[in-house]
């Protein structure tokens, strides 16, 4: 069934049809928000809040062809909101470059030597990593990298200015870098 | 001078980190078997499964009411279909007793007041029995939302084939009335466009 029509049969209380919106988005969902979360019970909490947020204010869908989209921005945001809300810390510049960083402080069996095995131990690795870092700067990388927004356009996302966003993206690598290679 | 120059520098080699971070972009993330059932179990139930309470019957009829007199009376504007239209009715409304007075089999006290409801109705809404029936319990704002909704829908599908289309309008800018009423849980303002239905008239 056409996607605007499963829309249509929802606003008409069909909880089938939108089951089978469920059906068609629920894994991109959860992709995206493991993508910013990197925790796998969060990301199920945001997919849920995400489709039950969609169920209730599906009369607010303006355009119903941009389902999808606005599905994805619904959880974005939500994961944006709770990278903003538990921020562990802001840290200054200097704390920030600083060997005492919570990056510095990964236990030590996750710092192993052996480095380029495999690409999926790598990328578990940039994980861990991205994890540790402080939501300000793992926002701006991941809206670079895994969403692929222009400077501008993670400038309005976040509200800050264009060379804020500039200066963190730069930050943001270069923690990542001196990381991954300490290790 | 430009801020950027403070941090930037054009010498740092990030070629190994962007491989890393797009291929990390790229991987899917493996969701949970359960997923599916988790989404859903996070929805509210539909309403429509819901048990229907005693207090509720004379309202339901009430309600199924307006929707028959409603198909009818779209009936009733195409030519030659009057006669249908009655026939639609008669068995309709014969239906309608039966369905209220199914309703609740333990207590026949229930289902006798709310055939005597509607015995007491003619096939247009009765004011008086609805003022009994909103008094008697608490509006199921979902309930009411999808009942009208549904209602507005038939309607809207059927206003080309309406010859008295101006009735036919009336009736969907009284039902997106009831709707917005619903949407602000106004009780006072629902019941009151109840008594005014243009299905009265």
């Amino acid at each position: 069934m056409q996607e605007e029509l499963l829309v249509k049969q929802s606003l008409k209380g069909s909880h089938e049809a939108f089951e089978e919106l469920v059906i068609k988005y629920e894994k991109s969902i959860y992709n995206i928000a493991y993508h910013y979360l990197l925790d796998r019970e969060l990301a199920l909490d945001i997919s849920q809040e995400t489709f039950l947020q969609a169920y209730q204010s599906l009369k607010a869908l303006k355009d119903q062809t941009a389902f999808g989209a606005w599905l994805k921005r619904i959880c974005r945001n939500k994961c944006l909101d709770y990278l903003r809300k538990n921020k562990e810390q802001n840290l200054s510049l200097e704390e920030i470059m600083s060997a005492e960083t919570t990056l510095a402080k990964l236990p030590a069996e996750e710092r192993t030597p052996e480095k380029s095995v495999a690409e999926k131990e790598n990328i578990a690795h940039l994980e861990r990593l991205l994890k540790e870092m402080p939501a300000e700067y793992r926002e701006v990388l991941i809206l670079r990298a895994f969403e692929d927004y222009s400077y501008e356009e993670i400038a309005q996302a976040t509200k800050s200015s264009l060379g804020t966003v500039k200066s963190r993206i730069f930050r943001a690598k270069k923690m990542l870098k001196e990381q991954y290679e300490r290790v | 001078m430009d801020r950027l120059k403070e941090y930037y520098d054009e010498n740092e080699d990030f070629g190994e980190i962007d491989a890393l971070l797009a291929a990390w972009s790229r991987q899917e993330a493996d969701a949970p078997e359960d997923l599916h059932q988790k989404i859903m179990s996070a929805l509210p139930q539909t309403p429509k499964k819901a048990k229907r309470t005693k207090k509720y019957i004379p309202y339901l009829a009430t309600a199924a009411l307006a929707a028959v007199v409603i198909m009818a009376s779209l009936s009733l504007l195409q030519p030659g279909g009057e006669e249908q239209a009655t026939e639609k009715m008669r068995s309709n409304d014969a239906a309608l007793f039966n369905q209220a007075a199914m309703e609740d089999t333990e207590d026949t006290a229930d289902a006798v007041s709310a055939e005597k409801g509607l015995a007491n109705s003619t096939l247009a809404v009765q004011p008086a029995n609805m003022d009994i029936a909103m008094e008697d319990m608490a509006i199921d704002w979902q309930k009411e939302k999808e009942e009208k909704e549904e209602m507005l829908s038939a309607q809207q599908e059927l206003l080309a084939q309406a010859e008295d289309k101006e009735k036919a309008e009336a009736i969907i800018a009284w039902l997106e009335e009831c709707l917005s009423a619903i949407e602000q849980e106004d009780s006072e303002k629902y019941e009151e466009l109840l008594k005014n239905s243009p299905l009265n008239e």
